[in-house]
């Protein structure tokens, strides 16, 4: 059709719920996932999600800069691997700049260390020299079934993946990312922090033509983990309790000062969590456009318009999360914390 | 589920309006620059009829529809409005830069659907828009507001071309943007997209801005009830304003979209003869004109951090909320004051 309908939906319109296509774990058949994150507070509580989770299966993890210089990072990754007792988990660096542009980190969220607030175990993990694309390459070639990549910070690894080892791109399920922004985002008003740091490598991604399901600010601005969270790891007395709940209170300063919320967005946990959980998410299948020019740099363009997506000849390839069960999520991420020792 | 939707953070609380606002007794000196458009239609009744506005002059832009027709349906408007003695001129016919954008699905080949207006017994002032609008500004001996309801060519052009005129203007009252969801694509709305450059000139001319965009307007809406209260009005007025609206409802009907319609351009308008009828907040605005997937958009902050961080003062009332049924009351008492 040659005519375009204007999109009748306000801001604020409610949307029927779009079926999820991300696939989902269960305890008789785990999913196998391959996470790569930041670490970061945030990255820290999706950990203890996806080590306590029986429906997932974690073949691997992979650091990146993003929250804290790479070295940062992936220490940060090793001490929470070790706080949680998954010390047999292999691990790896992988890259300290984006794609195109200089490296932007976030002290003024995380502190210097990207995870401070609490004293962390000494770093584990079965490291891969080699690096993270490489191991993440490995364990995909190694793998017997498809495996779900689950990138929590920049996409600079996975984008690196995708363009080194095209021929690996049959043995990914889905991408289940958390980042990008519909209606505002957090470092700019346009975009979410993941997708403002390596907006080149997230356009990578999202053209890539694998399954994606993009867990952005809209759904996780809505879970946010307070008062009630914090009791019930105050009472627990384990020490993985302790430190998440010390991490929580450094994490809370930044959403205090930023936005005057009693409560943390506990971001990456939520995309973890999708992966375990049935119907935590309310999502939209749209088609996503990552802006690369400066202005807007990182804002994820979300098309969910069917008369437009006809006429601009694009497919609505993505799952886009606009609402959470909060309630749920909190019992999720507090359940897990408490089920390390 | 316990929320779902676009999320908007909510720092973006509504603060005093930096607008001016007209009286009975002081009415508001307005240049009204439009591309009529079924909702321009609208917006001018409110301007003629409004005792707290004085209609100094109306412009026309290629916008909703081609600009001959805009031109011509502005006149026959003013006409059919008893307001004939407005002086109107045509303006840019494209934008700036970039290719012409039309909505005609929404309006019609001619702007107004399938409406005939009586032809005007007058053609429009051959000096063309920015002229016009130069010209009225410095007869005026008290500084004017602009109010673009269409792509913002002509603002831009008389910014550039008329730089000594900026004290003449006391602010720009537009409807265009937004700081969520576009329409015509997912980051822009029509009036920014049809022209980003121009947007671009006009946001960052320093000048002060309300912008009432899509935030607001998308509850500024018109649904079939307001037919029978319109056909109950004694006027020729009344009766065109039907026929546009009843064009409208068909079309948003056929398209499954309900028989309803946004009148995008009247709380422009509106918002300049009644203090407390549109909710604003204060924004920086930026406008990005590039070629990217984001072309058009308003890029709006309203968060304290950022702005101090990046530093970057508010720019811009933004229009956020409206009363509705009294909008669509007062579009049903303007419409009783026409002939």
């Amino acid at each position: 059709m040659s005519e375009l309908k204007p999109n009748p939906l306000p801001l604020s319109t409610p949307f029927p719920p779009s079926p999820r296509r991300a696939p989902l774990g269960t305890v008789a058949k785990p999913l196998p996932i391959i996470i790569d994150c930041d670490p970061g507070h945030d990255d820290a509580m999706a950990l203890a999600v996806a080590f306590a989770r029986p429906e997932l299966k974690v073949l691997g993890v992979t650091a990146v800069a993003g929250n804290a210089s790479l070295p940062k990072t992936y220490e940060n990754l090793r001490r929470t691997l070790a706080l949680l007792g998954a010390n047999d988990v292999r691990v790896a660096a992988g890259a300290d700049v984006p794609l195109v542009r200089p490296l932007w980190v976030a002290p003024y969220v995380h502190g210097d260390s990207g995870l401070d607030g609490a004293e962390l175990p000494e770093p584990t993990g079965v490291e891969h020299a080699a690096g993270a694309v490489d191991l993440i390459a490995t364990l995909l070639r190694e793998a017997s079934e498809p495996v779900t990549l689950v990138p929590l910070g920049p996409l600079t690894n996975i984008a690196i993946l995708l363009r080194d080892h095209p021929e690996l791109k049959s043995k990914i399920a889905h991408i289940c990312w958390m980042g990008g922004a519909i209606a505002e985002g957090n470092v700019t008003a346009s975009a979410e922090f993941n997708s403002y740091v390596d907006p080149d490598a997230a356009a990578i991604v999202f053209a890539a033509g694998i399954p994606i399901t993009m867990v952005c600010l809209d759904a996780t601005h809505r879970a946010l983990t307070g008062e009630a969270a914090m009791k019930r790891l105050d009472a627990a007395g384990t020490l993985p309790a302790k430190i998440f709940a010390d991490l929580l209170r450094f994490y809370a300063i930044f959403h205090k000062d930023r936005y005057d919320w009693p409560a943390s967005a506990v971001h990456d946990a939520v995309a973890v969590a999708h992966l375990a959980v049935p119907n935590l998410l309310a999502l939209v299948h749209a088609a996503v456009d990552v802006e690369l020019g400066d202005l807007a740099r990182g804002r994820t363009i979300t098309d969910w318009y069917g008369d437009r997506l006809k006429q601009r000849g694009r497919t609505p390839d993505v799952d886009v999360a606009v609402g959470v069960d909060a309630d749920a999520f909190d019992r999720v991420l507090v359940d897990a914390i408490l089920s390390f020792k | 589920m316990a929320s779902v939707g676009l999320f908007r953070l909510p720092e973006a609380g509504l603060t005093p309006r930096v607008a001016p606002i007209g009286t009975a007794n002081k009415p508001l000196p307005i240049i009204i620059d439009c591309d009529p458009g079924l909702d321009d239609a609208l917006a001018i009744a409110c301007a003629v009829v409004r005792p707290e506005l004085n209609l100094l002059a109306v412009t026309s832009v290629g916008g909703n529809a081609d600009v001959r027709h805009c031109t011509e349906n502005a006149l026959r408007l003013l006409q059919l409005y008893g307001a004939g003695d407005v002086p109107v001129a045509e303006g840019a016919v494209g934008p700036l830069s970039g290719p012409l954008e039309r909505a005609t699905e929404i309006h019609g080949a001619t702007g107004l659907g399938s409406t005939t207006i009586p032809a005007a017994a007058r053609k429009a002032d051959p000096e063309g828009a920015v002229a016009l609008m130069a010209r009225t500004l410095s007869a005026s001996s008290e500084p004017v507001v602009l109010v673009p309801i269409g792509p913002l060519t002509n603002i831009a052009l008389l910014i550039r071309s008329y730089p000594h005129l900026a004290p003449k203007i006391s602010h720009i009252c537009l409807m265009g943007g937004s700081v969520g969801e576009g329409n015509s694509s997912a980051s822009a709305e029509f009036n920014i997209y049809a022209d980003p450059t121009a947007a671009e000139i006009v946001f960052s001319s320093g000048l002060p801005i309300t912008m009432i965009g899509l935030d607001v307007t998308h509850h500024a809406i018109l649904d079939r009830t307001i037919l029978d209260r319109f056909a109950a009005l004694p006027g020729a007025s009344a009766k065109v304003a039907a026929e546009l609206l009843k064009f409208s409802f068909d079309r948003s009907a056929a398209w499954g979209q309900g028989e309803k319609m946004a009148i995008h351009d009247a709380v422009a308008v509106l918002h300049l003869a009644i203090p407390d009828l549109v909710g604003v907040s204060r924004y920086h605005v930026v406008v990005d004109a590039t070629q990217g997937p984001a072309r058009g958009r308003t890029i709006g902050d309203a968060n304290p951090y950022r702005l101090k961080r990046d530093k970057l003062e508010p720019n811009c009332d933004v229009g956020l909320t409206i009363d509705s049924k009294r909008f669509a009351d007062e579009m049903v008492d303007i419409y009783s004051k026409l002939p």
